[in-house]
């Protein structure tokens, strides 16, 4: 039998609502590829069960939602809220970048946001977040 | 076949979530189970057709996928797809971007989408998918397309696995002669042209009819069929479904299905065992003292590789004799 191996880190970064700047996030997939993580983007305006229903299907270890409209509040209570009613919740830890005004950290982190960057984050410092954050493989 | 409503048709067994389809995706890729679904495949003569869809990065492959998927849907059909990207060989890591183009089926149920990275692995990627898909099989998906860049040898290895294999064309890409070079006109069931409302198209259909005409002849197999389309318009995609299923009711009525079947597994046969020789021969060859020996001669000059190697193994031979 095959030793098993470990896979690279499967990150799907995620742009919803009317938020139509994707440049930042095409920076993040290449700094995370260039890390030798896994990168599946969404594109542009997605719906929030949309994003989980691909990360679900992708199995990732980590979802990172790229928001710079300021909408990061409401987007995030109703990704809780889809992930909340499911059976079985995915796996995977949550990550939010962009554009989010300090005092509105703390209650991302409260809902279960599992690191919050802001727009200086440097590529280390969200490489160093996203392999902190990614779960390890448990036998499940 | 059409789809019940949580896009779990009647052929499925034991596999209910759509998360419980993506863990075991990902165990098998990891290798942690041996055979996924191994009481499930045995003894059947047909289940999804596997269609495998290869072309040149720009050659609209993502988008001709999307919407093949719509229309297969709309015949009732449930399809999952799994879209293989390149890896950087350097860093290991990608960007797996096929999945962008298919955004038309969100929340369908009916539709399973996975993304995979070669890896820049030899024969890990083939085996992975090729477990992927029998993992899509056994979850009662009624076709399963299999997405690649056909341009290398592991990409080649990878539609090995398809009961009918599509490549996908660009009138003005010039890449007919890249794909000459890398064997992929040989194994192609049909070709798609696609992007055919192109001007050069009339003449490029030509030209590659009379490849494939020559071709033909020279291995005396029917001359594959050429279908037109403009993924962005969905011209001609109908046709290209009806020619798909055309291929799935001659291979199933023609017992060519099962043959494909059982000759894939045949091969898996003897990979295992190869496999799991070659491991107990890395491990012989690691404890053994008189294979350094024999290494130390041959740096110094007093033996030739060669020479060092049929010595060692002859006593091996001796001994599994």
């Amino acid at each position: 039998m095959n030793q098993p191996s470990t896979l690279p880190i499967r990150v799907m970064l995620a742009k919803m609502g009317l938020d139509g700047h994707d440049r930042g996030v095409k920076v993040v997939a290449r700094t995370l590829r260039d890390a030798g993580m896994e990168v599946i983007y969404t594109g542009l305006h997605r719906s929030p069960a949309q994003v989980i229903e691909a990360a679900t299907q992708e199995d990732v270890d980590v979802l990172g939602v790229s928001l710079l409209s300021g909408a990061h509040m409401p987007i995030f209570t109703k990704i809780f809220q889809i992930l909340d009613q499911m059976e079985e919740r995915p796996r995977f830890a949550l990550v939010a970048g962009g554009v989010m005004p300090d005092e509105d950290v703390v209650e991302l982190q409260q809902m279960g946001v599992a690191a919050v960057l802001g727009q200086d984050t440097t590529p280390e410092t969200i490489v160093e977040t996203i392999k902190a954050v990614a779960p390890v493989e448990a036998n499940s | 076949m059409s789809g019940a409503g949580n896009g779990m048709p009647g052929r499925a067994i034991g596999l209910a979530s759509e998360r419980e389809v993506a863990r075991l995706i990902s165990k098998v890729e990891r290798g942690e189970v041996a055979d996924a679904t191994a009481d499930l495949s045995l003894g059947r003569s047909s289940g999804a057709h596997v269609i495998g869809i290869t072309g040149s990065p720009g050659s609209g492959k993502s988008t001709l996928v999307d919407v093949l998927a719509q229309k297969m849907r709309a015949d009732g059909r449930t399809v999952a797809i799994l879209a293989i990207d390149p890896s950087s060989h350097l860093t290991g890591g990608a960007v797996l971007g096929d999945r962008v183009r298919m955004s038309s089926h969100s929340q369908d149920p009916g539709i399973f989408i996975r993304s995979m990275g070669t890896r820049g692995s030899t024969t890990g990627l083939a085996r992975a998918a090729r477990d992927a898909v029998k993992v899509l099989d056994a979850a009662g998906y009624d076709v399963v397309i299999v997405e690649t860049v056909g341009v290398g040898q592991v990409e080649l290895d990878v539609l090995t696995i398809a009961d009918t294999v599509a490549v996908v064309l660009v009138p003005g890409l010039g890449d007919t002669v890249q794909m000459n070079k890398a064997g992929i006109m040989e194994i192609g069931d049909l070709f798609v042209v696609n992007m055919a409302d192109r001007p050069e198209t009339a003449r490029f259909v030509r030209d590659l009819k009379q490849a494939l005409a020559v071709g033909a002849r020279h291995t005396y197999t029917d001359m594959p069929p050429v279908c037109c389309t403009v993924a962005l318009t969905g011209d001609g995609v109908a046709g290209l479904w009806a020619t798909l299923r055309d291929f799935d009711e001659r291979d199933q009525a023609s017992g060519r299905r099962l043959a494909r079947r059982q000759d894939q597994q045949s091969r898996e046969l003897i990979r295992h065992i190869e496999n799991h020789v070659a491991a107990m021969l890395h491990q012989t060859m690691n404890g053994s003292a008189r294979l350094d020996r024999l290494r130390r001669q041959v740096h110094a000059g007093a033996m030739t590789p060669r020479a060092a190697a049929d010595e060692w193994l002859a006593e091996l031979r001796l001994r599994l004799e």
